[in-house]
Formats: structure tokens, C-alpha cells, sequence
């Protein structure tokens, strides 16, 4: 179970760091391929991290209060 | 930051050596992985042997797992420490894509890890070998390319950054300060 929640959090907020961060400076310093692949598979990556991280989080919230 | 020790700045040498150490320890692990797999997915292996193989697969797996989660958080550590700008470097841009790829590979394999234990014990449950074990073999041979397609990436992605390894600022050797430099600051 914990390696469940050590995957879906360090990939979501992996995800969302990497993702945001390359994103970011694709629109500070302009268009690089590398740079536009990153924020695409990265932002890709959270997206799908994001929604079994909450569902995690809310399984163990409604076990916790049953 | 840094701590210094004869010359040695022990924080950015431990880190590197962490770093590198998983990647080394990533390649073993999942080939030590692999080996096993030859005896679990074999049908005229004793069951009880395949079931052991499959815990110790499984058990090696999870630190494989663990390895390949924890490479993102002390890369990003390691640019921290050494100072290397994390989106701005065009050779760590291409190797944080190449990680991406291995992510999304590994969101593939996961599922996969585990499933030769369940169709073992449902085996020795009494369930339908022939059947069984056929599931064991197509999976595992399904997870085979995505497997070695982690090995070329880690492999690329060693090379790249050993390619760009660069010696720290105002020092001779990659790892210490000579006496002069020590000295110099």
C-alpha cells in the first residue's frame, strides 16, 4: 500500500513539477523541442497520476470514517 | 551548499554517488528480475520453486520500483546542490524526456508485476494449470519489450550524463580540491 502512495504521489507532483516548470520556461525562453516534449509528457504524466491519487486519498478518507 | 572535508565537498560527491549508484542498481536489480523469470514461467519447474522465485521476483521488483521512483526527487536534488539550471541545460532536458518515457513504460509494467504470484497460488489452489500457466507466459512475454526498452533508456540516459559530466569551477579533479586550490579560495 505504501508503494502505492509513494507512486501515485511522487508522479503527480513529479509530474506537475516537471510539467509546470518546463512549461514555464518554454514561455520565458521560447520554443525548444526537448523543452516542448517535457511539458507534454510530464503535464501527460499528472494527468493521469492525478485522478488515482485522489482516489486513494478518498478511499482512505471514507475507510477512516466507516 | 556544500561541507567540505579534505578538499572533498561531501554533500554534491554523496549525492552524485547516490545518483549514480541507483541507476547501476536499477540495471542489476531488474536483470536479476529477468533471470528469474526464465524458472516462474516454465511449466516443468516444481511449482514450489516457481512460487519462491515468483516472492523473490516480486520482493526485487518493489525495489526496483522504489529506485525507479525516487531518480526524479535526488536528480532535481542534485541539480540543487551543484547548481545546474533544471530546465535551462539542453542535454538534461533531453534526459528528464527520456525518464518520461520510462514512466510511462513503467505505468505499463506495474499492473503486469505480481500477477505470476496470484496465477501460482491459484495452481497450487487447484485451479486449471494448463490455462494458468499459459497466462503466466503471454504476460510475461507481453512485459519482455517494455522491459528492455527500460534498459536501453537507463543505459542512454547513464551515457548522456556521463558525456556531460563537467568538472566543478576552479577545480583540477571532478571529486576534490587539490592543497593550491584549497588553499586559492
Amino acid at each position: 500500500m505504501w508503494l502505492l502512495w509513494m507512486l501515485w504521489v511522487l508522479l503527480a507532483g513529479g509530474g506537475l513539477f516537471m510539467g509546470l516548470g518546463a512549461t514555464w520556461t518554454v514561455y520565458r525562453q521560447g520554443f525548444d523541442l526537448a523543452l516542448g516534449l517535457e511539458a507534454v509528457l510530464y503535464l501527460g504524466i499528472a494527468g493521469y497520476s492525478l485522478p488515482r491519487l485522489w482516489k486513494l486519498v478518498a478511499g482512505t478518507l471514507v475507510a477512516e470514517r466507516s | 551548499m556544500s561541507l567540505d572535508a579534505f578538499g572533498i565537498d561531501l554533500v554534491d560527491v554523496s549525492l552524485r554517488g547516490v545518483h549514480a549508484f541507483m541507476a547501476a542498481a536499477w540495471l542489476l536489480f531488474d536483470f536479476v528480475v529477468y533471470w528469474l523469470h526464465f524458472d516462474i514461467k516454465n511449466p516443468a519447474v516444481a511449482l514450489e520453486r516457481r512460487l519462491e522465485r515468483a516472492r523473490i521476483m516480486h520482493g526485487i521488483d518493489t525495489v526496483v520500483g522504489v529506485i525507479f521512483l525516487l531518480m526524479l526527487p535526488t536528480g532535481i536534488a542534485l541539480c540543487w546542490v551543484t547548481g545546474t539550471a533544471l530546465f535551462s541545460t539542453a542535454w538534461l532536458n533531453w534526459k528528464h524526456v527520456l525518464y518520461a518515457v520510462i514512466v510511462i513504460d513503467a505505468l505499463y509494467l506495474i499492473p503486469i508485476s505480481g500477477t505470476a504470484i496470484r496465477n501460482l497460488e491459484a495452481i497450487r489452489a487447484g485451479g486449471d494449470a494448463d490455462s494458468l500457466n499459459l497466462d503466466i507466459r503471454r504476460t510475461m512475454n507481453r512485459a519482455m519489450p517494455a522491459v528492455f526498452l527500460v534498459w536501453v533508456l537507463v543505459f542512454a540516459i547513464s551515457v548522456l550524463s556521463m558525456l556531460n559530466l563537467k568538472t566543478p569551477a576552479g577545480q583540477e579533479y571532478i571529486f576534490r580540491k587539490t592543497t593550491a586550490e584549497r588553499s586559492a579560495r
